[in-house]
């Protein structure tokens, strides 16, 4: 008997989804270390699909394009358009790589969640989303630096505007919120949306399952085959919130920067 | 693709879920930082008031500085 299986009428044995289906601690190919785990292997395949099918897209454009090409384009677009010049105005270009190639790797780890063979959203697991949380954190900063120097701690802890007799007050504040809690709210957001939205799934095929399997039961099953059917239903939201997780991700990244390097007006 | 984008120089403002997602930061620093000295505060002196007055204290600075960032 596993101990956090809650006791089920008749002793069934049933095992409710649970936290516990988020550790991965076993190395996917025997032999490598531990850490070599599934969400490790997705995010490697994750970011060599992103690499290769870009790399794709991008050899043999045509002046008029085929399916793919303008489907790519729609992508492409959508990120240039629709996020970096949107936000980034005139220094959208030096960002737009790492934007792009950060919405598609989250795009494709997200639906990863519902792709078969994987089943698992890479970011469900929260040391993946602080990784990338990190690196975004490392872009924004990088580039304040990079424009203003050292004067970017001044530009960024003291806000215009407000008497020197409450910087006290808010310096320490300003501190907190651009360098710590914004890539932690970050990483949270898109772990916490992944996390939550596996669980559901799973709590609809584990439990449905295990309902439309019950011996001697008709209302069960009856159910059971119900949840599951309405799995898909949620499964299709996922693909949905996947998407839009990765475009808050993207865009607030963007806005990030964007206050990093915006001059003083 | 192949044209230019026109380079808009208008100052980065879209409003909307964004910002709010933006300033989520800034309320959460505000929380912590003056929650948090009010709770060392209650621990050192053995008082039970300063972790409110914190957090309220933290809330308003935290309301101030959204209001000077992206009040105008």
């Amino acid at each position: 008997m596993i101990p956090w299986a809650l006791p089920t009428e008749g002793g069934g044995g049933y095992t409710p989804p649970s936290v516990n289906d988020f550790i991965f601690d076993v190395p996917v190919i025997p032999g490598t270390p531990v850490w070599m785990n599934k969400p490790f292997w997705q995010a490697v395949i994750g970011a060599l699909l992103v690499v290769g099918l870009w790399w794709l897209a991008s050899r043999r454009l045509k002046l008029k394009p085929s399916k793919g090409q303008f489907f790519a384009e729609y992508i492409y677009e959508f990120v240039r358009n629709g996020i970096a010049r949107d936000i980034l105005h005139q220094d959208y270009k030096k960002f737009l790589p790492y934007l792009l190639g950060l919405f598609s790797f989250l795009l494709i780890n997200n639906w990863f969640g519902e792709f078969f063979v994987f089943m698992l959203p890479t970011f469900s697991n929260v040391g993946f989303a602080y990784g990338l949380a990190f690196l975004s954190w490392c872009v924004y900063v990088g580039a304040g630096f990079h424009k203003f120097g050292i004067g970017f701690l001044k530009k960024a802890l003291i806000p215009e505007g407000v008497p020197w007799y409450l910087l006290w007050l808010i310096i320490p504040l300003e501190f907190l919120a651009t360098f710590v809690t914004r890539p932690v709210t970050l990483a949270l957001r898109l772990f916490a949306n992944m996390f939550a939205g596996h669980l559901v799934v799973l709590v609809f095929v584990v439990g449905g399952s295990f309902l439309l399997t019950y011996a001697g039961n008709p209302v069960f099953n009856v159910s059971g085959a119900v949840s599951v059917l309405f799995s898909f239903a949620i499964l299709f939201l996922e693909l949905f919130i996947g998407a839009l997780q990765a475009y808050i991700f993207t865009v607030l990244t963007a806005q990030y920067v964007s206050t990093s390097v915006a001059e003083a007006h | 693709m192949g044209t230019k984008p026109p380079t808009e120089d208008k100052p980065a403002h879209r409003g909307g879920t964004e910002d709010g997602m933006v300033v989520l930061s800034y309320i959460l620093a505000g929380l912590l930082f003056y929650g948090g000295l009010g709770w060392l505060g209650d621990q050192h002196w053995k008082t039970s008031w300063l972790l409110p007055l914190g957090l309220i204290v933290g809330l308003a600075a935290s309301i101030y500085m959204i209001i000077k960032r992206y009040g105008s």
